[in-house]
Formats: C-alpha cells, sequence, structure tokens
C-alpha cells in the first residue's frame, strides 16, 4: 500500500460503492432465508428455459480419493458453479453435489445448516425427490461442457430445477462467504 | 471467522490512525489495519453483488423485506439501491453469523461421501 493514502482509498471505495451496510434491519433480511420461511421464500423452481447457473443437474459423476490414494467415484444430483455467461463458450462446467439433509444428522452442525449459517452448504429446502436437499460447496468437480450437453441431448442427465431470483441471491452470498472470506490478519500480514 | 458490522460506521478514525503510524507495527496501526481489513471485506462483497446488479429486476428484489432508502433520485435507481443494500446487509449479517464447518465434522461429511462410492470410474 506504499505511497497510497488509505484514507483516500476508502473514500474512493465508498464513493464507487455507496451501499456498505449501515444500519438497516439484518434481522428481517436474514429470517426470510430460514429453514421455517422457506416455504414463502422460494429457492429453487423448474428448469429455466436455457440452463444457467445455479440450475441441478442429475445423476453428476462425482471422483474423490480415499486416505490410500484410491480413486472414489460417486454419483449425485449437481449445481452448476459456473457463470451463466459461460455456460455456453467455456469447455469447463464446475458443479458441486447435492446431499440430503438426513445423510448429514452426525454432524454436530446438523440444526445449523437449515438457517444457511453454515459456511460449506448452501440449504435449498425441499426439492428434487421432495426430500430436504443441501449443496456441498466444498467438492467442486469440473466436466467437459460438451459432454454434459451430449448427455443432456442423450437423455442421460436431466436439468432438474433452476434457481428463482432470490435464490440466486442466496447462493452468490453464500459462494462468496464461502470462498471469499478474508484471510485471518497473520496471514494478511505476511502478504 | 465473523465479521466485526460495526466497523462500517468509523471510517475516518480508521483512515487517521492508519495514515498517522504508517506501516510500524503499533496497536494502534495493528488494530486499524485489522479495522479495515474487514471493512473491505464488506466492499469486496459489496463489489461482487454490484457486478451483479445489472441483472437486478426493475421491481424490489425482497419484497416486503428489503430496506428502503429514500435518496431522493427516481425510483428505478432508488429501486436498486434499495435492492442492493439489502443484499449487501443481508451477506454481511449473515457472514457474521456464520461459521466453517468444524474439523470433526468435516471428517463426517468425508465419510458420508465415501460410504456413497461405487465401483470403478466410468465413461462420462
Amino acid at each position: 500500500m506504499a505511497g497510497i493514502s488509505l484514507g483516500e482509498l476508502i473514500k474512493f471505495f465508498n464513493e464507487v460503492f455507496p451501499i456498505l451496510p449501515g444500519s438497516e434491519k439484518p434481522e428481517q433480511a436474514l429470517r426470510q432465508f430460514h429453514a421455517e420461511e422457506i416455504g414463502v421464500i422460494q429457492v429453487i423452481r423448474s428448469p429455466l428455459q436455457l440452463w444457467a447457473q445455479g440450475d441441478i443437474l442429475e445423476p453428476i459423476p462425482f471422483i474423490d480419493w480415499t486416505e490410500e490414494g484410491e480413486p472414489v467415484f460417486w454419483e449425485a444430483p449437481g449445481m452448476i458453479m459456473t457463470s451463466t455467461c459461460d455456460l455456453d463458450r467455456k469447455e469447463n462446467i464446475v458443479l458441486c453435489p447435492c446431499l440430503k439433509l438426513t445423510e448429514l444428522k452426525e454432524l454436530s452442525a446438523y440444526k445449523s445448516i437449515p438457517e444457511n449459517t453454515i459456511f460449506d452448504f448452501l440449504f435449498l429446502g425441499k426439492c428434487l425427490t421432495g426430500d430436504e436437499w443441501v449443496v456441498d460447496l466444498s467438492h467442486p468437480m469440473t466436466l467437459p461442457r460438451q459432454r454434459i450437453e451430449k448427455r443432456i441431448e442423450e437423455g442421460n442427465i436431466s436439468r432438474k430445477h433452476s434457481l428463482t431470483d432470490k435464490g440466486w441471491y442466496l447462493f452468490i452470498t453464500k459462494f462468496a462467504i464461502k470462498y471469499l472470506r478474508s484471510d485471518d490478519f497473520e496471514t494478511m500480514n505476511q502478504r | 471467522m465473523n465479521i466485526n458490522t460495526d466497523t462500517s460506521l468509523s471510517i475516518t478514525s480508521v483512515s487517521a490512525l492508519t495514515e498517522k503510524h504508517s506501516l510500524s507495527q503499533s496497536k494502534d496501526s495493528v488494530a486499524a489495519s485489522n479495522n479495515l481489513h474487514f471493512q473491505l471485506t464488506g466492499v469486496m462483497l459489496a463489489a461482487t453483488i454490484m457486478t451483479s446488479a445489472s441483472t437486478l429486476p426493475f421491481q424490489p428484489t425482497f419484497n416486503g423485506s428489503a430496506v428502503s432508502i429514500d435518496v431522493g433520485v427516481p425510483s428505478f435507481r432508488r429501486t436498486r439501491r434499495s435492492s442492493q443494500a439489502a443484499i449487501v446487509t443481508f451477506s454481511t449479517e449473515l457472514q457474521r453469523r456464520s461459521q466453517s464447518l468444524s474439523c470433526e465434522d468435516s471428517k463426517l461429511l468425508r465419510k458420508v461421501i465415501l460410504s456413497k462410492a461405487q465401483p470403478g470410474i466410468p465413461r462420462f
């Protein structure tokens, strides 16, 4: 930051982005995304005409590795992380797996997941099978776009859902919180 | 990690402290720098959302819950600003209240994932 006045920098940011949070009512804004409100605030809808960021496709292959280094293959519905504008022109598409909430009941954070207050999960509410579903934002998988398109054409992959407008805002918020949290002070100090 | 949302109103004092102490590691400058760090995270979120703002619908996005800000500008701009402010408020507060998955939970999640394993890796 040498040579830059921090005061001027902050002033500049505030002029460019005059929307920093003030003293509004976050409680009200937050509550609408809690599980009990999810029936009112619809996060998921039927698929849009063209595929878009946040769409849920099924089935999607995911690959992981055991502690011994053996590859593990599994299938799950996948939510598209890739920006909508990249879906028709980039070679790869990134998806994250959807899990049933009940599969996570052993986790100590289980009760907080429907409140969407766990960094790693985007809680969707009831969709797909009628159960409550969660997106695991920590397990992205990259697949070639052309193969996904082909398998959709062949009927081997279905587009199950898209996000509503509010659902999409919740999605980008959760995504930003998951991947754009600031470093701890010590790390920043070393940069 | 939690974000201190109270820092947004202390910009003047932060700048003053930071400029005064330059790069020295005094407690004041550390606190001020930390403070700035939190604020810039808010700015990053705001920037992310501003980038998306061009797609905001004409009508308020958070019907019934958006915080209305009367800034004395034409209704279109007021609607955008109101929606954006609600989103930024929401995301900042959500981050403040959120927590990371514990190491133990992370291991349990891994077990859940590995329990889904199927034999081989098929063609795609």
